[in-house]
């Protein structure tokens, strides 16, 4: 089965722990296996396990990936201080504000969040969808 | 030919990401735009220390960073303005500001070495990050190779709506033509654009780690598009960053 079957929770990223991901196969494995990674907590071999018996060698090889990854992409955007790119400022204001990214530290001072544009973002992703289904056809 | 450099990894390492290891890991020993191979190799060093020292540590856990005072946990010779951007960038990132940068350039250090240590950091991060995942040794420090750093700074790069100037995605000059190319260039591969090199550091690992290509919703085999993103949301929320 693939997670892009579903519609997928976004209140899991910063959801203090989760049970499961609605939408993300093993999104609970790989959540706890990012933070006990982030944290450098003595959890990383058991969380690893959980993902290895979940999605194989491949699946902690790559995930592993993406975790060091992101590790080194958040520190290249607070360290230069790059605002959101201007599309994407304006299509997730809604979910920015809703799973509680504007609280951040790194938030103040950039990007936008008014109400009207907290509004606005859903209707835009709507329009944006049409968009591309029309170009694709 | 030479050796993997994660041969001893208890999961099989992809080779690709082993070179891409490789390769990002020697660019660090080599002179830079704004640091020699040696200094960079110091900030290697710098980095590691940094994740262990107690001055940072209770920085994070304090209301504002210049709140608590202190030495920090050094490792290396360099500046004192390097050292302390080297800490803030491995430790507290999402807490640095425009303010601060300011305060850097004060001290002695121009927006281009900056952004220099901003690269080095982040590959360290995220290649000691991979090797925290999996519990292997860390590498050892990358071999220094000597020269002078070629101080080359490109003509284009402009304020554009970020703390150092970055070359906007229509702007790249012919010696930049190669970074941008066509892509779909997001604010975060323009960041370090000051230091052209730094942006070709970064891409290459990119293909690696995470995917080749930002715009494939296919992913790796082994994880689809949701579990990837999911996981990078997630880090990113973890270290508060914005983006």
């Amino acid at each position: 089965m693939s997670s892009r079957d579903n519609d997928v929770d976004l209140e899991a990223i910063t959801r203090a722990a989760s049970d499961e991901v609605a939408g993300v196969q093993y999104g609970a494995e790989l959540i706890a296996y990012a933070d006990a990674v982030v944290a450098r907590s003595p959890d990383v071999a058991k969380t690893r396990d959980a993902v290895q018996k979940s999605m194989g060698d491949d699946g902690v090889v790559d995930a592993a990936g993406v975790i060091a990854n992101f590790q080194r992409m958040v520190r290249i955007a607070d360290g230069t201080g790059i605002p959101i790119d201007g599309p994407l400022d304006i299509l997730s204001a809604d979910i920015r504000h809703e799973i509680g990214i504007n609280n951040f530290s790194s938030a103040k001072g950039r990007g936008k969040n008014g109400a009207l544009r907290r509004l606005a973002a859903p209707l835009m992703r709507r329009f944006m969808g049409r968009l591309v289904r029309l170009r694709s056809r | 030919m030479t050796s993997a450099i994660f041969a001893e990894a208890p999961y099989p390492i992809r080779s690709d990401l082993d070179r891409a290891t490789r390769k990002a890991w020697d660019f660090l020993g080599k002179p830079g735009s704004w640091w020699t191979g040696a200094e960079r190799a110091a900030f290697v060093a710098e980095v590691r220390s940094a994740r262990d020292c107690r001055l940072c540590a209770d920085r994070v856990d304090a209301l504002g960073p210049h709140s608590v005072q202190g030495e920090h946990e050094i490792a290396s010779a360099l500046p004192a303005v390097a050292i302390e951007a080297t800490h803030r960038l491995t430790t507290d990132a999402a807490r640095l500001s425009e303010k601060a940068i300011r305060e850097f350039n004060a001290a002695g250090l121009s927006d281009e070495a900056y952004v220099e240590i901003v690269s080095i950091v982040s590959t360290v991060m995220g290649i000691d990050g991979f090797c925290d995942a999996l519990e292997l040794p860390l590498l050892p420090l990358p071999e220094v190779q000597a020269g002078e750093p070629s101080r080359y700074r490109p003509a284009e790069a402009v304020d554009d709506g970020a703390w150092v100037p970055m070359i906007r995605s229509d702007g790249a000059g012919e010696n930049e033509a190669d970074l941008y190319a066509g892509r779909f260039t997001p604010n975060v591969f323009r960041a370090m654009s000051l230091v052209p090199d730094a942006v070709r550091n970064l891409l290459d690992l990119l293909g690696a780690f995470y995917v080749k290509d930002v715009g494939d919703l296919k992913a790796r085999n082994s994880l689809d598009r949701p579990q990837i993103e999911l996981l990078a949301a997630r880090v990113s929320a973890l270290n508060e960053c914005f983006y």
